[in-house]
């Protein structure tokens, strides 16, 4: 870890403690537990934080909410597992392969649509990733229809080392987009939600860099999503569905948007929730759905950003790690 | 002629449900997700009240179960909106995602209620009419006086009652209502009631002729959205052309290309005219 954090030329003591915590308690859970169920259950969750983090790069940045983000995962899961069951692409190609073109698939789809704004963008990304569900399902004699693609060549040889490979694509994720959030496009991009009219007028191509940051997320939801493909050995037309869009959205906001710490521990902690409430399998998604609002309804603005969080300079350097301001949410009027 | 009948029920159907979504959007500021969740609520309190509250046949019962779920519905929405919006009224955000995560919980909890294979309402009014061969089923056709009777009716509402004008001054300028002295909070409450109140009617009105599942939410949604930009957010008129638009377009395609494509309309109608003319057909630009 130390290693990717040096690559970036970038001190490891102004990282957010916990965000590295959870990071090295996943990677280690494996060697201490030897369960499986509980390596698979890590996989899923790990992926997820990989869909939640790469989704906050643009929506909790620029506060442009991306409904549709199953676009992206679904559609990069397809392009591997099709990749890798009509032409025998490994799946180390495959994957790779799907996720740039779901990265230049964002970059036009952004060049579209991202000059609408508010519920407008949110709309039109959720009707796009509304007609590749359809497709999945109209094209069925390439995706299987219903049941998908089955029988896709796994990652690696067994479920730890599936983990860590994921685990070490999370951990580059997660620096990269650390990286990239407090750089001077990550700086741009905030200035674009607290005033994208002000930011303009500043001399900033704001268009440039929503695509940009549009385009990222993309790719890394490909990536997230051609991984989740090939771990599965299956990919279907849930993962298109409006329910991992709206997972994605609802892991990343009880986590709290634009602090990439946040969705990671918004995807791990509910992944977590989910399986514990496994005990009452009858009444699991009611009383996890009915938690989410009620911590939505909590900490609109996610754990990470509670009021309580930042008045405390201690927790905030905890959780968020130094220069990572987050601004109150008066900004949040003006989109 | 079978076209244009079926075209004319699905456009008025449409329009009762894409009317109350324009309506809260433009009064409110909210995209409210879960708007296909009252339309779907509605069908099922109908089904609650009849068979399990009243539990036994009769006209008057259905009729009276109807308006109970319509107005139960109306009610609910005000205290959603009450309860868990009128907080961040403000953030798009919050009452996208918000009312998104009710939407999942209120499906959830039906499917847990009443199972995912669904329940079934009977008809208000029985039989089938004969057009030139065609056969179209009567629960259907009784939409179309009640959009008839409905939507001037709202209009009238909106254009001549003080509540109406008030609803209509904050949905035009906000800000400049509530400096007018208009009680802005109440005209969002009782628009969020009344557009819940309408989806929940036409969830009512079509139970008895398509089966009453947890999933029917997302549909209507998905078509309110389309018509809502198809006919420019905030513009009733707008919403209704493009409701009728939008339901000769779906079974235009139905009987000359392909049923499964139908589906498919909506969607590609919100990717078009967002990215060519967003402010749709009769939408003023947003400022």
């Amino acid at each position: 870890m130390g290693a990717t954090a040096k690559i970036f030329s970038f001190p490891l003591s102004r990282q957010s403690p916990v965000g590295l915590l959870v990071l090295l308690a996943l990677g280690i859970f494996p060697l201490v537990s030897g369960n499986i169920l509980y390596v698979e259950i890590l996989i899923l969750a790990v992926l997820y934080a990989i869909f939640a983090m790469s989704w906050d790069i643009l929506t909790g940045y620029t506060h442009e909410v991306n409904f549709g983000f199953a676009f992206f995962i679904g559609g990069a899961g397809y392009l591997s597992g099709v990749l890798n069951s009509l032409f025998f692409f490994p799946p180390l190609m495959a994957i790779p392969l799907a996720a740039l073109t779901a990265g230049m698939i964002g970059l036009l789809i952004g060049y579209l649509t991202l000059r609408l704004k508010g519920p407008y963008f949110a709309m039109v990304t959720l009707a796009f990733a509304g007609i590749l569900y359809k497709l999945a399902f109209i094209l069925y004699k390439i995706t299987g229809g219903e049941e998908g693609i089955s029988g896709l060549k796994s990652l690696t040889a067994g479920p730890v080392t599936d983990f860590y490979l994921i685990w070490t694509v999370t951990v580059g994720v997660y620096f990269l987009l650390i990286f990239y959030s407090r750089s001077k496009h990550g700086i741009i991009l905030k200035a674009i939600r607290a005033d994208e009219d002000v930011a303009q007028s500043s001399g900033i191509n704001t268009a440039y860099y929503k695509i940009e940051a549009f385009a990222i997320s993309g790719f890394l939801a490909g990536i997230g999503g051609g991984l989740y493909a090939h771990a599965q050995m299956h990919i279907g037309p849930t993962m298109l569905s409006g329910t991992i869009s709206v997972l994605v959205v609802l892991l990343a906001m009880i986590g709290g948007m634009g602090t990439i710490v946040g969705p990671l521990l918004g995807a791990i902690f509910l992944s977590a929730l989910n399986e514990i409430l496994r005990a009452v399998e009858a009444y699991r998604i009611v009383i996890y759905t009915g938690l989410l609002i009620v911590f939505i309804y909590l900490a609109p603005e996610g754990f990470v950003n509670l009021p309580f969080v930042k008045r405390n300079p201690r927790a905030k350097r905890f959780l968020l790690g130094k220069e990572e301001y987050h601004e109150p949410s008066g900004s949040e009027k003006h989109f | 002629m079978d076209i244009l009948i079926i075209g004319m029920v699905r456009g008025a159907l449409y329009s009762l449900i894409a009317v109350g979504f324009v309506l809260v959007f433009s009064v409110g500021g909210i995209l409210n997700l879960a708007h296909g969740t009252f339309y779907m609520l509605g069908a099922y309190f109908t089904f609650i009240f009849y068979s399990l509250v009243f539990n036994s046949p009769g006209g008057v019962l259905l009729l009276s179960s109807v308006l109970l779920a319509a107005a139960s519905v109306s009610a609910l929405a005000c205290l959603v909106y009450y309860l868990l919006l009128k907080r961040k009224i403000d953030s798009h955000i919050y009452t996208m995602v918000m009312t998104l995560a009710l939407a999942l919980f209120v499906s959830e909890v039906m499917s847990l209620l009443f199972g995912v294979s669904g329940t079934s309402v009977p008809s208000l009014v029985e039989g089938h009419l004969s057009i030139s061969g065609i056969k179209i089923i009567n629960q259907q056709l009784i939409i179309l006086p009640i959009a008839a009777l409905i939507l001037p009716g709202l209009w009238m509402f909106l254009k001549k009652t003080r509540t109406g004008q008030s609803i209509d001054a904050v949905s035009q300028q906000r800000t400049g209502a509530l400096l007018m002295g208009i009680n802005v909070e109440r005209a969002t409450l009782i628009t969020s009631g009344l557009s819940a109140g309408l989806a929940a009617l036409a969830g009512a009105l079509i139970a008895p002729v398509s089966s009453v599942v947890p999933e029917m939410w997302l549909f209507p949604l998905i078509k309110a959205f389309a018509i809502a930009i198809l006919g420019g957010m905030g513009s009733l008129t707008g919403s209704i052309i493009a409701s009728f638009v939008l339901g000769y377009a779906e079974i235009l395609t139905s009987f000359l290309i392909d049923e499964q494509l139908t589906e498919m309309i909506s969607l590609v109608v919100i990717v078009f005219v967002l990215i060519f003319k967003p402010s749709g057909i009769m939408g003023y630009k947003q400022g």
